[in-house]
């Protein structure tokens, strides 16, 4: 119970600051020093989870006009959306760049998102991968965080929701043939000081950005950069480019926290209990059976 | 009489080899001295993949619809299941297509996970061996850091706490909730299972893998499995992704992409 009250504490105290944390930030007058592995890397090893908590994949935009969207698409009210300021950095405005296209179907998801028909099921519900970015925002230190190792020549991100992991090799080696699609798409990285920086292709086009509906193709591409910032906090960021379904590139950031020392990955089987299909079903025969 | 003298001291080289070989494989030494990481431990790093056809049917068998023929991996062959699990073997091997968990995408268990026909990748740092698994992106870590197993808590992957005797990584598995089998055709273990498995370097490009079996509530005694694990040499070779339970979803033309 404390800590459940605790958590919505942070989480109220997290939505307050993120919507000015970009502004506030400043280069620090000397930047951190981390200790340096044996092949000269940044030494970013531990468990680690997105600051916000789980509800960073309910919704990337900025909650208030998400929410007047949905209320134009006669979706019932959802108070605690509009308390939610989002995590775009850009544009500034916190809505996402859609092509025209692209708002109607994520729209239809939007209407559908509490109790969704297959075909518009959010792919995670089921227990399936969540790609990238959202593999990393959806991972928190309460409730499945991610691990970090870093033998020489390579970062590896041991996930513990769905047990996802990427390898993620730092040689400069070409990535696989443009056929090949990933739900986590296909990771190359490199050092630049104290940032990991990642390009990830082979995108395929079946995950999310959360479960408002927000999708991207299978031509996107994704810009990754991991900055250490201090011993227990790395900021992430991800530019999401892909001009099937955006006007033009975006921008998330989110911060990470360390999970206390001695925590190790849990194991999350969803697939092994999926009753995601079965479950909206009921909710929705339920509302349809509800008096008019 | 000179003949014998020569029988006699062939018999003499031949009786230092064998106790020597013997020796060897009491004290775990192995011939080849595999490369060390940085925390000088033997580097086990890579992309392993079996080339046997255990994921049919750990014991000998024939070809079938079920795949091809091959050697069995288990030491001796023969499983020494007590009569309520053979039963149980029996049921399982009638009902495989439908209610083998791995046909369904669900986590294959060690040491299930080492024999499916998909390459997996061993990373190692100070403390930790990770291992990742294509088939269902599976993952384990193996704690090396001399921390105790998990307490009221099952794994379909078990929980894995590793030491390194010589140059062989030794992986204690506990914790497994009882779901995963342990092959194509039935064979099965409880909860009470527990799996010492043994991970050996023997050359650039091979490891002897080994698992002994202990489960008292389906064996009457502990038995060995024994395979060889290959290097994937391709300079391109790397771990894709398997999420086979979306599969059939695409079969049944559910869509799952907002971008069709």
């Amino acid at each position: 119970m404390k800590s459940r009250f605790l958590s919505l504490t942070l989480l109220a105290v997290a939505m307050l600051s993120i919507g000015t944390r970009a502004a506030q930030q400043k280069p620090p007058a000397t930047p951190y020093q981390p200790s340096l592995l044996s092949d000269g890397q940044p030494d970013i090893q531990g468990l680690w989870g997105d600051v916000l908590g789980n509800i960073a994949s309910l919704n990337v935009e900025r909650g208030d006009l998400l929410h007047e969207s949905a209320q134009k698409l006669g979706v019932g009210d959802f108070p605690g959306l509009k308390m939610f300021k989002g995590f775009l950095i850009d544009p500034p405005n916190g809505l996402l760049p859609h092509q025209p296209w692209a708002l109607e179907r994520r729209n239809e998801a939007l209407k559908e998102f509490q109790a969704p028909s297959p075909a518009m099921m959010d792919p995670q519900t089921r227990g399936w991968p969540n790609g990238i970015p959202r593999e990393n925002y959806y991972s928190s230190t309460e409730n499945g965080p991610y691990q970090i190792l870093q033998p020489p020549g390579y970062v590896v991100f041991f996930y513990e929701i769905h047990h996802e992991f990427r390898i993620v090799p730092l040689d400069g080696r070409p990535h696989p043939g443009k056929d090949i699609k990933l739900w986590e798409g296909d990771s190359r990285g490199r050092w630049e000081g104290n940032t990991l920086v990642i390009d990830v292709t082979n995108h395929n086009d079946s995950t999310r950005f959360d479960v408002m509906g927000n999708f991207h193709s299978d031509e996107m591409l994704v810009t990754e950069r991991w900055t250490i910032v201090d011993k227990d906090t790395l900021e992430y960021r991800a530019t999401v480019d892909d001009p099937k379904v955006y006007t033009k590139p975006w921008t998330l950031g989110v911060t990470m926290v360390r999970s206390p020392e001695g925590n190790e990955l849990m194991e999350y089987a969803g697939v092994e209990g999926d009753t995601a299909v079965a479950t909206a079903a009921a909710i929705r025969e339920a509302k349809d059976a509800e008096p008019k | 009489m000179k003949r014998g003298a020569l029988a006699g001291s062939a018999a003499m080289v031949m009786a230092v080899v064998l106790l020597s070989v013997f020796s060897g494989a009491v004290q775990g030494q192995s011939p080849y001295a595999p490369p060390r990481t940085p925390d000088g431990k033997p580097d086990l790093q890579g992309i392993w993949q079996v080339l046997n056809s255990a994921y049919v049917d750990i014991q000998d068998h024939s070809a079938g619809t079920d795949g091809p023929a091959g050697h069995g991996v288990v030491v001796g062959n023969e499983l020494p299941y007590l009569p309520a699990a053979l039963a149980k073997k029996k049921e399982n091997f009638d009902t495989r297509m439908t209610e083998d968990p791995v046909r369904k995408c669900y986590l294959p268990g060690v040491p299930r996970s080492t024999y499916l026909p998909f390459p997996f990748q061993i990373i190692q740092v100070a403390g930790h061996v990770a291992i990742a698994y294509e088939f269902v992106h599976a993952q384990r870590v193996v704690y090396t850091n001399g921390t105790a197993h998990q307490e009221d808590v099952e794994f379909w992957m078990g929980d894995s706490r590793g030491k390194w005797e010589g140059d062989t990584l030794v992986v204690d598995v506990t914790n497994f909730n009882g779901l995963a089998w342990l092959d194509g055709v039935g064979n099965h273990h409880s909860n009470e299972l527990h799996v010492v498995e043994r991970y050996t370097r023997t050359g650039p490009d091979h490891m002897q893998y080994e698992a002994t079996i202990e489960d008292p509530k389906v064996f009457s005694r502990p038995w060995k499995m024994s395979m060889l694990l290959y290097r994937r040499k391709e300079p391109n070779a790397q771990l894709f992704d398997y999420q086979c339970y979306a599969f059939d979803h695409n079969e049944k033309g559910l869509s799952i992409s907002l971008a069709r």
